[in-house]
């Protein structure tokens, strides 16, 4: 049985470049990546608090977690979810020291942010869009929408859902 | 008639821009009603502006826009670069903006990306 199999240490993120959407096999301990470093863990199925104790960021109730999807979007990992890390597509994580999470829409896809302010180039790398040819606009109620710079930051904590959207600018003539 | 996808309904009435949508014969057709031009550069502050809509739209893009009334440059007092041809669109004759769109993405693009694309082509014309 390959399931069988035992390695001595699997690093995800890499694991997941070379062989695309498969399972990894069982091993000793896995290299996880959380913000910007990896971490060792042992057990394959951990709580978003392990992974944050892992990574020192205590007390974890102060902190939240996010498994980041291969498509760029984020999903809040409460702390005493499960994530099975050898499940194919568990890349990576980010964290933020916050007390709530953020949401927002571009392009009509919901998203969750940790922190109260987001950059324009952020949106668009969210949006996984080309990130110099398009723009992002702020939806703005009764006014023309705003457009966003890339290192402008924008404020999500008022009230509502921020809408924003994608696009190219540019037409030819003739 | 009602053919505006709601997702491009939803987007005009949040801005509130005021817009009717018209067929005429085999064409239809959303008008924003009064859009503000950039200003300073034409001879009109205001004009409709006409968006035709594709079979298949809104996973086929719009193409050109036009504009009632036509509008010159203030600068030489002359047409906008291809933008001196009539179309006939229910009963008048629109000034055709001949700017095209190079890339469209189906099921992100709408109304909304296409007016950003009217107001570069509005504000970049020369």
């Amino acid at each position: 049985m390959t399931n069988n199999i035992v390695v001595d240490e699997i690093e995800l993120e890499a694991w997941v470049k070379q062989h695309g959407a498969v399972q990894p096999p069982l091993a000793k301990h896995y290299l996880v990546r959380i913000d910007d470093r990896s971490y060792k863990v042992d057990d394959p199925v951990i709580t978003g608090g392990q992974l944050l104790d892992e990574a020192s960021k205590r007390p974890v109730d102060e902190y939240l977690i996010f498994q980041v999807l291969h498509n760029g979007q984020l999903e809040e990992i409460r702390l005493d979810e499960t994530v099975e890390l050898r499940k194919p597509g568990i890349e990576r994580f980010i964290t933020w020291r916050s007390d709530r999470s953020f949401r927002f829409v571009i392009d009509g896809r919901r998203f969750e942010w940790g922190a109260p302010m987001i950059t324009g180039l952020k949106l668009k790398e969210l949006a996984g869009v080309d990130l110099a040819s398009y723009g992002v606009w702020l939806e703005l109620r009764g006014a023309e929408d705003r457009p966003i710079a890339d290192n402008e930051s924008v404020d999500l904590q008022a009230p509502g859902v921020e809408r924003f959207f994608t696009g190219k600018k540019t037409t030819t003539e003739g | 008639m009602s053919f505006l996808p709601s997702n491009d309904r939803q987007y005009l009435e949040n801005r509130g821009l005021p817009f009717e949508e018209v067929v005429d014969a085999s064409q239809k057709g959303v008008i924003l009603r009064e859009f503000q031009l950039p200003l300073g550069r034409f001879d009109t502050e205001q004009a409709d502006i006409l968006i035709l809509l594709p079979s298949g739209y809104p996973d086929a893009p719009p193409d050109m826009f036009y504009l009632l009334p036509w509008v010159k440059l203030v600068q030489g007092a002359k047409y906008p670069k291809a933008a001196d041809q009539p179309h006939q669109f229910n009963g008048q004759k629109w000034q055709r903006w001949s700017r095209h769109n190079n890339e469209w993405r189906p099921g992100t693009d709408g109304i909304w990306t296409m007016l950003k694309r009217i107001e570069n082509a509005l504000e970049v014309t020369a």
